[in-house]
């Protein structure tokens, strides 16, 4: 069976096993993806200013993400600023992303990281599979920029296809269910907290929370929450 | 995945989940559904920025915030994307901030109150009881 081929069985069992709520498509794509790639983890993400999670295959995926989030660096940002597919081995990993790169290993079983671009037919772009191994020198993803195009360019038929999804928060098996989507949302209002409070720009504004998160060990989801319930007023971002 | 409700002015066309998915092959309308969800997730960062600026500076808590600028935006017939915009371009001057709130709680209404520091709790109650 071709690739092509694989996947498309390996979605239609996933769905069939969630029973067939469309809404489920995010995690079914996600995890046909890690069976076929033959990686340990992927997920899918909307591209955005801050990228919005849609879905993980394991909860160490989503740390992974957030890390990147977090830190504002890593290859799956890149590869979605790039616009083009990339494989990071565990030496690009701590030589191109020094930080991301000794976290990542500090916090995930992950020593090799793959991001494939999602485009809309249109060719804007839509979002991007990030792909995980264990293995330092990334032999898993050899075959990538090759194969793994085919199963991006099926991914972005599937989500552009099917507009149910849409409506859908993940489901029971998706690590990143609706509340994913709605935490990151809430970094945004802890921005506006921080702008409110100071008179910066919300790039500058972002920065801050980013800086006092690692600082703290927190990601900036994490942090945003106690901004914005008010468990760490503003002031204390500047202390 | 859930959003925060719109104002009126701001709707979308509808995507309630009761649409019939388009039927297999034809994705021009899920095509059309996607780049509508994508322009939603780009407005919204501004609408959550003004969010967290409305709760930053009356001490609001994140659902009276939206509360008050789903007000502001009917009351002003400005989308609330809009109102959000300018609040998130005025919050990097305090004073054209201040001269914001005020225009935005006086206009479209009248006896409505000027928000002040600390009030807005008070106004709040006030502007959405009524």
């Amino acid at each position: 069976m071709s690739l092509a081929g694989e996947y498309e069985a390996a979605v239609a069992q996933a769905m069939a096993v969630a029973g067939q709520g469309a809404e489920l498509l995010p995690s079914a794509l996600v995890g046909a993806c890690a069976e076929v790639l033959v990686v340990e983890g992927a997920g899918l993400s909307l591209t955005q200013e801050l990228r919005v999670p849609l879905s993980a295959s394991s909860a160490v995926v989503a740390t992974a993400e957030r890390l990147q989030v977090t830190l504002g660096e890593g290859p799956c940002l890149s590869a979605t600023d790039d616009g083009v597919p990339l494989v990071a081995d565990l030496a690009a990993l701590t030589t191109r992303w020094p930080v991301f790169g000794s976290e990542l290993v500090r916090q995930t079983p992950f020593r090799s990281v793959a991001s494939l671009p999602l485009r809309r037919p249109d060719g804007c772009l839509l979002g991007a599979v990030d792909l995980y191994s264990h293995d330092e020198r990334g032999d898993a993803f050899a075959d990538i920029p090759a194969l793994g195009l085919e199963v991006a360019s099926l991914m972005s038929q599937y989500l552009t296809d099917t507009s149910t999804w849409l409506h859908g928060d993940g489901g029971p098996g998706s690590v990143e269910a609706g509340t994913a989507l709605d935490r990151r949302l809430n970094v945004w209002v802890a921005v506006g907290m921080v702008i409110a409070r100071t008179a910066m720009t919300n790039v500058d504004a972002l920065a801050v929370l980013r800086a006092y998160a690692f600082g703290h060990d927190l990601s900036l989801d994490d942090l945003a929450e106690r901004v914005t319930t008010r468990d760490l007023e503003p002031d204390a971002l500047f202390g | 995945m859930s959003f925060s409700p719109v104002a009126p002015g701001d709707r979308e066309p509808d995507v309630s989940p009761g649409s019939p998915p388009p039927p297999d092959g034809d994705g021009s309308q899920a095509q059309q559904l996607l780049a509508q969800l994508q322009q939603r997730m780009e407005s919204l960062p501004t609408i959550e920025q003004a969010k967290g600026i409305v709760m930053g500076r009356f001490g609001l808590d994140a659902e009276a915030a939206f509360r008050l600028l789903v007000r502001w935006s009917q009351r002003n017939n400005l989308k609330l994307r809009t109102v959000s915009a300018l609040l998130t371009d005025a919050a990097r001057a305090s004073a054209a901030l201040d001269d914001l709130v005020d225009t935005l709680q006086q206009s479209g209404a009248t006896g409505v109150p000027v928000v002040q520091e600390g009030r807005g709790e008070q106004v709040l109650e006030e502007e959405v009881g009524r």
